[in-house]
């Protein structure tokens, strides 16, 4: 694991990159501090109007400061993401060690079990769930992290397939090494870096979807502000107002970017043979 | 080759029946009913037994085994039941709204093809040179752009400032072009990418070294030998994409208006309308099974090893 962290921290491009990634996560996390104006409150008579002083990015169609409302809306959306991340990493991979370990009825199970849901497109079981969670921010994060564990339970298992019958498990288990050290000491880290590298590649996958859902009007309800739901909201005024389309999706668009250069970066440095 | 395929085909028949289970137990746990919500939409509640009777008439308050008999049985004669929300048949909404969709996924998966190959191979010939980098740009901006963000600016430009498209609609060839197109540039951005990378696996290995020293012609090898041979993986990973274009196509759908079966399962989502929910998920998955079975079947054709070591087996 040693080898992994010097390899990473020697990359002067990638420690820069993670730099600026955090810079503009905890920039939008604490956004709302800067936002000149009230984010939801109503004035009918400012509908739609241009920039200026008082409003820098102009108003949307309820005269609600635009900016401000740029500001409010990444926050829910970065959050419920490294939320969701987190979470479907640990526990996918969990699952997916624990079934590849385990073996015999389980692994079976485990498999077939995959059968069955990687034959239904995730974005229709992501629909499923919401129908059953209901509508909202965190039940849709809910209903996502309910589907996409499962990515990361089958990369684990074909990853721990990989090397489970080779010779370093063998003599460890020969050795008398008990189960619960073999899984922390040659188990997880030969699985960690991939699973780091999907992790960091699948922030801006997931960014996008929960953005999407809130789009369809699924995710954030209003008056909260998101960038999804803007857009939609936007769509409605593009012709007297194209910045509330151009805005908030290039938001979203940055930190998609900003973390598929971080992920492809990592992997160069993990996994320098798939390139 | 054919006996190959009928395995593969009784193979998928328990995947989709566990699948129609699944879809039809989640909604069955599902905290709302179609009775409650029809009335709650209507704004007045009538006393529980209109309430009961209603659900009895629907089968609602059987066991689960039993509702999922009826169901199988009523869908399996193509009676899929009738929508909670508009009463109109199931069977019915599909047959007209399935094929917009499937027209729309094919035709990004075309406009896909068109662009992604010369795209592709462009930049393997001219490995390392600004053509490669710019074509690496365009994949890596492609893939990190909003497909719903792009379908909104395409809109707003094509159509509200160029006045060249329609902006919203459905059904002939005019209002297709934006969102097959904005379904397209995120593919073409991905599948560009691999293949640049599949075909230069391909040209460093021996046979390629083979073919140029007994003199064949350039063009020749790579259309000949390498294209076909890197486009085996590219097969395989197209089957596993639609998965995503069927379900990704939804808010492109609803965007620009297009009367696919996207729209009709978010309006299912709002309403609850499970019935339909039920019939859209049991075919995205019958759709989709199938057309990763077609696409190793063609993989099949394509490549003898796969072929040899099926016949082995």
């Amino acid at each position: 694991m040693n080898i992994w962290i010097k390899k990473i921290i020697d990359n002067k491009i990638f420690c820069l990159l993670l730099t600026l990634n955090i810079l503009l996560v905890v920039f939008f996390l604490f956004a709302p501090q800067f936002a000149p104006n009230s984010p939801i409150e109503i004035h009918a008579d400012h509908a739609l109007l241009d920039s200026s002083g008082q409003y820098p990015l102009g108003t949307d169609q309820l005269g609600r400061c635009f900016l401000s409302r740029l500001l409010y809306g990444g926050k829910s959306s970065l959050l419920m993401t490294i939320g969701i991340v987190v979470f479907i990493s640990l526990a996918g991979t969990t699952v997916g060690i624990m079934a590849a370990l385990a073996g015999g009825a389980a692994e079976q199970s485990f498999m077939r079990f995959l059968d069955v849901v990687l034959a239904i497109p995730s974005m229709v079981l992501v629909l499923v769930m919401v129908s059953i969670f209901g509508n909202g921010i965190v039940t849709t994060t809910i209903a996502i992290m309910s589907v996409s564990w499962i990515t990361y339970a089958r990369i684990s298992h074909s990853l721990v397939l990989e090397f489970r019958e080779s010779n370093f498990i063998k003599q460890a288990h020969m050795g008398g090494v008990r189960s619960v050290r073999i899984l922390f000491k040659y188990v997880l880290p030969n699985v960690f870096p991939h699973i780091i590298v999907v992790a960091t590649q699948d922030f801006g996958d997931k960014l996008l979807l929960l953005s999407s859902l809130s789009l369809l009007g699924l995710g954030a309800q209003p008056p909260t502000p998101e960038w999804g739901y803007m857009l939609s909201e936007g769509k409605q005024f593009m012709q007297r107002a194209p910045w509330l389309l151009f805005y908030p999706g290039f938001l979203i668009f940055i930190h998609v970017i900003m973390f598929n250069l971080l992920g492809d970066r990592l992997q160069d440095i993990l996994d320098p043979k798939e390139t | 080759m054919l006996r190959y395929f009928f395995r593969r085909v009784i193979a998928l028949v328990p995947v989709v029946f566990i699948v129609s289970v699944f879809s039809f137990a989640l909604l069955y746990m599902a905290p709302s009913d179609p009775i409650t919500m029809k009335y709650a939409k209507r704004g007045e509640m009538p006393p529980a037994e209109v309430i009961a009777q209603e659900k009895a008439a629907l089968g609602l308050d059987k066991g689960f085994v039993q509702q999922y008999s009826n169901w199988l049985t009523k869908a399996l004669r193509g009676d899929w039941g009738s929508s909670y929300d508009t009463n109109q048949q199931v069977a019915e909404i599909m047959k007209s709204k399935l094929p917009n969709t499937v027209l729309l996924t094919f035709s990004a998966v075309l406009i896909m093809l068109v662009f992604a190959y010369p795209l592709g191979i462009l930049a393997a010939v001219y490995r390392n040179r600004w053509i490669d980098y710019a074509i690496r740009l365009f994949s890596f901006w492609g893939t990190a752009m909003p497909t719903f963000w792009l379908g909104l600016l395409l809109m707003y430009w094509m159509g509200v400032r160029l006045r060249l498209l329609p902006v919203m609609g459905s059904g002939d060839f005019k209002h297709l072009i934006l969102p097959a197109t904005s379904l397209a540039i995120w593919l073409i951005a991905l599948y560009c990418r691999r293949i640049r990378s599949g075909i230069v696996a391909e040209i460093n290995k021996d046979y390629v070294t083979g073919l140029k020293a007994r003199g064949y012609s350039n063009t020749r090898i790579y259309l000949r030998h390498i294209i076909p041979n890197a486009s085996i993986s590219i097969l395989v990973m197209l089957g596993l994409s639609i998965g995503d274009l069927l379900g990704g196509s939804m808010v492109v759908e609803v965007i620009f208006g297009w009367q696919g079966i996207g729209s009709v399962a978010l309006e299912a989502v709002a309403y609850r309308d499970y019935v339909v929910l039920q019939a859209y998920v049991v075919w995205m998955a019958i759709i989709y099974t199938f057309v990763n079975l077609a696409a190793d079947m063609l993989v099949c054709l394509i490549n003898p090893k796969v072929r040899l070591t099926e016949k082995a087996v």
